[in-house]
């Protein structure tokens, strides 16, 4: 009996998701510990955001799934969690990374649906305010001169984001040997730059959002922004393309959703992202966490992921990243 | 006697290890001291200190469970996995009063103690942890339908 | 005296009543949390950021609100590690050594309230650490680079010497064992994955709840499973439920020490409360500890590790909010909070934002206090749970064991893992060889070979980067001398006359 009204349910559940999708016991996966980047993306923009524009009913519920750098939520909701409709899943450029090295266990970035971003964290080189370097040039210079004398450190590990940024400046400035360009990692971007205060090493490589307190401070100086255009939080720093280095760094802030879920409700997650990306409450809270505009939905998202996860893997391929 | 089966035992596991990190490949760019560097370190000091425990031997002498209490040792830790398995499928209240009711009958209590006493904690855990903490603990995928 | 106009400014803050009601029910959820393995502060603060933000709190009384469950947690995990023998958290593993047996041999009461009231003694006495020398120290943080680290992890080896229970080579077997589980998963520093025998879990590491629950909580149900006959004696409370003068007294220069070598270790990003209180204990055994008592039921065993761990709490504020970098996990979640109400913490913090930096100083003393007043009184009735029948008491503790690993990471695999773990720690516990450094070891694993590997390649191969700078130097001065410094004591009272002088 009761097996027979829950196909009952079902029948008019999906007929009614058929009309229109409505979720229901919404959930975001972090798939990382409370405090960091995607932990963020799903508490703020996604929980606090969407209850607040009333986009979703109610609450949604965040679970933080943390383990092989995003690889166990991405395994668990491809193979457990395919056809969840109510959920989404937080993801930034290391997601894309991380596909593009082949470090999840086989899946690809085609296994999941993507949906859209809300912002970016566009990437930095900075040195230490009583360093010589006054531009990006004369950094690449001297490193491209003597690599041997001169340490990165980053937040990344070794193949990471952060040193990726490093190794494609360094690409463009026509260093051939990038394995002889040294990075030492570090956890997190304030771990690394404490190494740059201390002086063990020559410079930074980070995200906008993690220099901004030193800066302010006159501790740190940013030698290059790899956006696009200049960043209104630094207006006076010249971005690298300005200074002759055609890289664009940007550290999204995206979410996906499982593979098997209907068009109804891709285009829902779709069209919601794209109301918390143009809110006010969502762009007041993106600028005083640093984060630039980054809007990117639906099938323009999709592309643009397939792109940087093929751009990401041909460059850790001709630096030997890939095992 | 048995320190030295004890240092035989961690000898093999010692040179497992030093086997499986000997294998690892050092990734691009990661510096003097690779990935398996360490491990080797580890597996080398193991390995003597396992060696002298060997040599040196001791008088130690075990207390090893009666059989009695090995019974209910191996019963426990078959629940304890059986728990593991049951815990996502008929979720978190049903699999956790069995499991808790088992460890409380063993403990001594009366069968119908130690499914009250399970039952008991299993539903305050769960309005502790879900409600109040907001952690999310399994319903039971039987029980959505 | 500007500091203190400053704290006055800050007390204004923190009495506010509803900063206070904040501290007080931060104090309390905290409490609470840490009385539980597996969920940590971390959960609590990260369900709460956006109920601060529904509330429209301004950015103090958040602060303020997570701070109190901060340190609440702090006093609430030696109460799990006291009573059951489960450290609800790494830096509460300490604890159990002296306050599990004191607990067994019906001292309960005073092992609580010595745990709260070091808890205090190191939480407040922290703060005047914080509000002086924030600056000075955040200049100390800069200058400890990996070479220092490495350096700091040799000295907090030199605990085990401490931890060996009799034959020195079974301890020096078990920390390598702990250090080789710190080595699985991948790779700190690149891609390579170690040990992980395929398992996509098995990626990020062994998780410490999961084998800190396993090798304590899991093996002692098992091992009591295996010493008693089915039904089991009660267990009694015994004396005095309150702590006494001596007891007290006898701890004092303990707490101080140990306070101040925690605040220090501490405000090092990274290094963190766990290795505060393995050195605070293996620094006081090898200084008051002249009958071998600790490890036995030693109250100053219990008060070393506690005013350590809350010291180092504190402590770990200074790197987050003068330098931005947080110190812990829930510093890092505080951090977080303070970002999104737009306050970008580091140099300038204590400049644009003095009501932040001196309401928390201020309130962290106001919550200490109501911690201790809210523990106190409450010592007798934790001490009976105790009294309990076995049957209920140990359903309990295999039922919090279950919850605490599996909400880590929401995974049934854990379960697993924990299980073998316990049975491991209960052949470990059969055969002789100690618990302890295994934790130890596991502590220190990671972050030894990462630093090694940092310095290394800073100085492109060079091992005598370990030997240069002056941190470096006075650490390796104090491993020498926690190592010689016992054999020199034991000379010297085997010399003087033989008396018990404060043996328990």
């Amino acid at each position: 009996m009761k097996r027979f009204m829950g196909a009952i349910l079902a029948i008019v559940v999906w007929s009614l998701a058929f009309a229109q999708f409505s979720p229901k016991n919404t959930e975001c996966i972090a798939p990382a510990d409370p405090g960091g980047g995607w932990d963020f993306t799903c508490r703020v923009p996604a929980a606090q955001v969407m209850a607040e524009l009333g986009l979703i009913p109610g609450s949604m519920k965040v679970t933080n799934m943390t383990g092989g750098g995003g690889g166990v939520a991405y395994a668990n909701v491809v193979t457990q969690r395919a056809d969840d409709e109510n959920l989404i899943i937080a993801a930034s450029t290391a997601t894309a990374t991380r596909l593009a090295q082949n470090v999840f266990a086989g899946f690809t970035a085609d296994n999941v649906r993507w949906l859209g971003a809300v912002g970016a964290d566009y990437g930095v080189i900075a040195v230490s305010n009583d360093s010589p370097y006054q531009t990006l040039n004369d950094l690449v210079d001297a490193v491209a001169a003597a690599p041997g004398d001169y340490v990165f450190a980053g937040g990344s590990a070794i193949g990471g984001w952060d040193h990726l940024k490093v190794l494609l400046v360094m690409n463009e400035a026509g260093v051939e040997d990038l394995g002889s360009v040294r990075y030492v990692a570090f956890d997190g971007g304030g771990a690394a730059m404490i190494e740059v205060l201390g002086g063990r090493a020559a410079a930074f490589t980070g995200d906008i959002s993690e220099v901004l307190a030193q800066v302010e401070a006159g501790e740190i100086r940013v030698l290059g922004v790899l956006s696009p255009d200049r960043v209104p939080a630094l207006p006076e720093v010249a971005t690298a393309t300005e200074q002759g280095y055609n890289v664009i760094g940007a550290n999204w802030r995206a979410f996906y959703a499982p593979p098997g879920i209907s068009d109804e409700a891709y285009n829902f997650w779709v069209d919601a992202i794209k109301q918390v990306a143009a809110s006010e409450e969502w762009n007041t809270l993106r600028e005083q966490n640093g984060l630039a505009e980054f809007a990117l939905f639906g099938d323009d998202f999709e592309g643009f992921v397939r792109d940087q996860v093929a751009i990401i893997h041909g460059i850790s391929e001709d630096l030997g990243l890939l095992q | 006697m048995s320190d030295r089966i004890a240092g035989i035992v961690i000898l093999i596991f010692a040179l497992w290890y030093g086997f499986g990190a000997s294998r690892l490949k050092a990734g691009f760019g990661s510096g003097p001291i690779g990935p398996k560097n360490f491990p080797l370190m580890l597996a080398l000091l193991l390995a003597l200190v396992a060696i002298a425990i060997i040599v040196t031997g001791s008088s130690f002498k075990p207390k090893w469970p009666k059989r009695e209490n090995w019974l209910d040792i191996w019963l426990v830790i078959a629940s304890f996995v059986a728990y593991a398995y049951l815990i996502v499928p008929i979720g978190f209240i049903a699999a956790t009063t069995l499991e808790t009711g088992l460890v409380s009958q063993r403990f001594g209590a009366k069968w119908w103690q130690a499914l009250a006493t399970g039952f008991g904690i299993s539903v305050a855990l769960y309005a502790l942890f879900v409600w109040v903490l907001g952690v999310s603990l399994p319903i039971g995928r039987i029980f959505r339908g | 005296m500007e500091v203190l106009s400053l704290l006055g400014q800050g007390f204004a803050v923190a009495l506010q009543p509803i900063n206070i009601l904040l501290v007080f029910a931060g104090a309390l959820v905290g409490t609470i949390i840490g009385m539980l393995p597996g969920v940590g502060p971390i959960n609590a603060i990260a369900i709460l950021i956006p109920i601060t933000f529904a509330l429209g709190l301004p950015a103090e009384s958040s602060i303020i609100l997570f701070a109190g469950i901060y340190y609440g947690s702090q006093y609430g995990n030696s109460i799990s590690s006291i009573l059951l023998n489960v450290p609800g958290t790494a830096s509460s593993v300490v604890t159990t050594f002296d306050g599990y047996p004191m607990a067994q041999q019906g001292r309960a009461g005073p092992a609580l309230a010595m745990s709260a009231i070091a808890s205090f003694f190191g939480g407040t006495l922290s703060i005047f650490f914080l509000i002086f020398f924030a600056p000075l120290l955040s200049k100390l943080a800069i200058k400890f680079g990996p070479a220092e680290y490495f350096v700091l992890m040799i000295f907090a080896f030199t605990a085990l010497s401490s931890l060996t229970e009799g034959n020195t080579l079974k301890a020096l077997a078990s920390a390598l064992f702990g250090l080789m589980l710190a080595t699985v998963g991948l790779e700190p520093q690149g891609t390579t994955v170690r040990f992980t025998f395929g398992q996509l879990k098995l990626y990020d590491g062994l998780d410490f709840v999961v084998l800190v629950i396993g090798f304590y909580a899991v093996s002692e149900v098992l091992n009591i499973l295996s010493e008693t006959q089915v039904g089991g004696e009660v267990r009694k409370l015994t004396g005095r439920v309150m702590i006494s003068l001596k007891e007290l007294t006898s701890s004092l220069w303990v707490m101080l020490r140990s306070s101040i070598s925690g605040f220090i270790i501490g405000v090092m990003p990274g290094a963190g409360a766990t290795i505060a209180t393995f050195i605070a204990y293996s620094t006081e055994k090898q200084i008051v500890d002249r009958n071998n008592t600790f490890g036995k039921g030693d109250i100053r065993g219990v008060a070393a590790p506690e005013s350590a761990n809350n010291s180092a709490a504190v402590g770990a504020f200074i790197p987050m909010l003068s330098l931005g970098v947080p110190g812990s996990g829930t510093t890092a979640v505080i951090l977080a909070t303070l970002l999104s109400y737009g306050i970008t913490p580091g140099p300038l913090l204590m400049q644009n934002n003095p009501d932040i930096f001196w309401g928390l100083a201020a309130s962290m003393y106001v919550g200490n206090f109501m911690l201790l007043i809210l523990n106190l009184p409450f010592v007798g009735l934790f001490a009976r749970i105790l009294l309990v029948p076995r049957w209920v008491l140990m359903p309990i503790v295999a039922t919090l064991s279950f919850v605490g690993v599996y909400s880590v990471n929401n995974s049934a695999f854990d379960i697993l893992l924990m299980t073998a773990f316990g049975f491991l720690g209960l052949i470990m516990r059969k055969t002789g060889f100690p618990l302890a450094p295994v934790i130890l070891g596991l502590v220190l694993g990671e972050l030894m070979e990462v630093n090694l590997r940092r310095a290394l390649n800073y100085s492109n191969g060079d091992w005598s980067t370990f030997f240069q700078g002056p941190i470096v130097i006075i650490l390796w001065v104090l491993t020498l001398a926690s190592l010689l410094l016992p054999l020199a004591l034991r000379r010297l009272t085997k010399r003087a006359k033989p008396g018990k002088l404060q043996g328990e």
